[in-house]
């Protein structure tokens, strides 16, 4: 997990977290996931506009009442992650589902550039 | 036209130097996988690990006299496709962390949402302090 600042409008610069992502791809679409630990489905916002597709997660504190914190080997904050999306897909059948921290993001191709065979005909 | 030069490649002293400084050496340095933090109360401890991916079937998590042993296994979710970007990391993982004092081994209480594991240990009654009686 990576960190960053990024410049939220003209006011304010927020620290956030880059999840980590595995992209693959299939003849008829690209899944993407994304490690967000700490998140939960309420508190994932999913934005696509123009070629860029906008990935927010918010992290509730964690503030346990009357403990001290002894020992740390990360700080949350909230993750944040934009990727370019091109023209090849379709922007209707987006799927997203969220497990064990994980978002998973499905992105069907559109009809138009997906591999098709073409038949021979013998005249 | 670009040419290899072997001296690109080569350690810059200055930056060997200034990363050590700029960067929080100290801080996280031997972070292995699952990261985690500790927090600490009178009569109970909690640890919470980051661990996205895993499912409770694939953890085990022992006490080994006063330490707490986290060990299980991130299963590859998309073995099969070929990809265009990997970040994420799967295998084995095994780690250790000693508790800081003795903790009830019956009251041990894990779960694990949303990619975060949560434990919650009760400090041992042998551990509290005791008052002694002077005759």
């Amino acid at each position: 997990m990576s960190e960053a600042t990024i410049t939220n409008g003209y006011t304010s610069n927020e620290r956030v977290m880059v999840p980590l992502t595995d992209i693959y791809e299939t003849p008829d679409q690209y899944s993407l996931k994304l490690e967000m630990p700490g998140v939960t489905r309420e508190n994932l916002d999913i934005v696509i506009e123009n070629n860029e597709m906008e990935i927010k997660g918010r992290i509730d504190e964690f503030r346990p009442e009357k403990k001290d914190l002894k020992y740390s080997e990360f700080t949350q904050y909230n993750y944040y992650r934009t990727f370019s999306v091109g023209n090849d897909i379709d922007r209707n059948k987006i799927s997203a589902t969220f497990e064990n921290g994980v978002l998973t993001l499905v992105l069907q191709k559109l009809e138009a550039v997906k591999p098709r065979k073409i038949p021979v005909t013998v005249q | 036209m670009y040419t290899y030069d072997l001296f690109d490649d080569m350690l810059n002293l200055k930056d060997v130097v200034n990363s050590f400084f700029s960067e929080n050496y100290g801080k996280w340095r031997s972070r292995e996988f699952p990261y985690l933090e500790i927090y600490e109360g009178s009569d109970e401890l909690i640890v919470r690990a980051l661990m996205a991916g895993v499912k409770s079937d694939n953890l085990e998590i022992q006490l080994v006299n006063d330490s707490l042993l986290i060990e299980g296994e991130k299963l590859n979710d998309y073995a099969d496709n070929p990809y265009i970007r990997k970040e994420r990391q799967f295998g084995k993982f095994r780690k250790s962390v000693k508790l800081p004092y003795r903790v009830d081994a019956n009251s041990i209480d894990a779960e694990l949402a949303n990619g975060i594991l949560l434990i919650r240990l009760k400090k041992s009654e042998d551990a509290k302090p005791r008052k002694i009686e002077i005759k």
